[in-house]
C-alpha cells in the first residue's frame, strides 16, 4: 500500500491492518498523527518536557503492546488519551508521594448543592485566561476538566479511566467547576 | 466549532517543542525486537510441538492429508476488503 493511501485510512483501519500484518508503516502513521497531541498533553500535565518525553515513550509502548485489545467500542483517540491520562495521573501521584509535605493539604470543598455552574460559563473563558487558571488548579481537578471539555469524554469513559463510579465523577466535575470559578475570580478580578 | 478548551489543547501542541526523535527511535527499536521474537516463535514453536508429539508416540501427518490450514477461514476484517 502506498503512502498516500495510508494517509486516507481511518484510525480503526490502521489498527486493524497493523494487527493483521504487523507492518510498522501503519503504526508509524498512528504515531505521526497522535505523538504531538500526547506529548502536548504530557507537557501540560507534568509541567516538564523531560518528564513528558519519558511519559510519551512509555505511553506509545503501552499502545503498541495493548493494540490488540482495542475493541473499537470508543474512538481510537479516546482510547489513546485514556492511556495518556492514566499514565500522567500515576506519575503525578508518585511525584506527590515523594514530595515532603510542607504545606497544608488542600481543603475539601463543601458540596454546593443548587449552585450549579453551567458549561457555557466555563467555555466562554478566554484561552489565555483558561491556561493560567488551569495551571493554578490541582492536577486531579485539571485532568477531569480536560477529559470532559477538551476531549469530550463521556461520564462513563471518565469513570472507567479514573476507576470511579459515575456519581463520583459527576461530583468531582461539579467540584472542579467550582474550583475553576473560584480560581478564575481570584486571579482575574484582582487585576 | 472548537471550544476554548480544545483551542488550548491545540496551543499546547504547538507550544511544546517538536516531539523528540529519540521517542520514535526507541519505539522502533522495541517494535523490531518484538517482531524478531514473534518470528522466532512462529518458526520454532510448531517444530517443537511436532517434536514433543512424536516423542510421545504421535504420528506425523501423511502427505496429502488435509490440514487445518486447508479450511476456509472467515475474514476477520470483512469491512476492509478491497482496500
Amino acid at each position: 500500500m502506498n503512502l498516500s493511501k495510508i494517509k486516507d485510512l481511518t484510525d480503526a483501519e490502521l489498527v486493524a491492518f497493523y494487527i493483521e500484518t504487523q507492518n510498522g508503516i501503519y503504526f508509524d502513521r498512528l504515531y505521526e498523527k497522535y505523538a504531538g497531541k500526547v506529548f502536548g498533553k504530557c507537557v501540560s500535565l507534568l509541567k516538564s518536557e523531560f518528564d513528558a518525553t519519558d511519559a510519551t515513550q512509555e505511553i506509545f509502548m503501552k499502545i503498541l503492546l495493548k493494540m490488540s485489545t482495542f475493541t473499537g467500542s470508543s474512538k481510537f483517540s479516546t482510547w489513546i488519551y485514556s492511556i495518556t491520562y492514566n499514565y500522567c495521573i500515576d506519575v503525578i501521584r508518585k511525584q506527590k508521594k515523594n514530595q515532603v509535605i510542607t504545606s497544608k493539604p488542600p481543603e475539601e470543598l463543601p458540596d454546593k448543592k443548587g449552585d450549579e455552574i453551567s458549561d457555557a460559563e466555563l467555555l466562554e473563558v478566554k484561552v489565555s485566561q483558561l491556561k493560567i487558571v488551569l495551571e493554578e488548579m490541582n492536577s486531579n481537578d485539571k485532568v477531569i476538566l480536560l477529559m470532559k471539555y477538551q476531549d469530550s469524554m463521556s461520564i462513563i469513559e471518565i469513570a472507567q479511566i479514573m476507576q470511579l463510579s459515575e456519581s463520583a465523577v459527576k461530583m468531582r466535575i461539579k467540584r472542579a467547576k467550582h474550583k475553576f470559578k473560584e480560581t478564575h475570580i481570584k486571579t482575574f478580578k484582582q487585576l | 466549532m472548537r471550544n476554548n478548551f480544545e483551542r488550548l489543547g491545540d496551543e499546547y501542541e504547538r507550544d511544546s517543542d517538536e516531539v523528540p526523535n529519540e521517542i520514535r527511535e526507541d519505539i522502533e527499536g522495541s517494535r523490531n525486537i518484538f517482531s524478531f521474537i514473534g518470528s522466532i516463535t512462529d518458526l520454532f514453536i510448531p517444530k517443537l510441538v511436532m517434536l514433543v508429539s512424536s516423542l510421545l508416540g504421535g504420528r506425523s501427518p501423511e502427505p496429502g492429508a488435509p490440514t487445518d490450514d486447508d479450511d476456509e477461514k472467515p475474514n476477520k476484517y470483512p469491512h476492509l476488503e478491497g482496500k
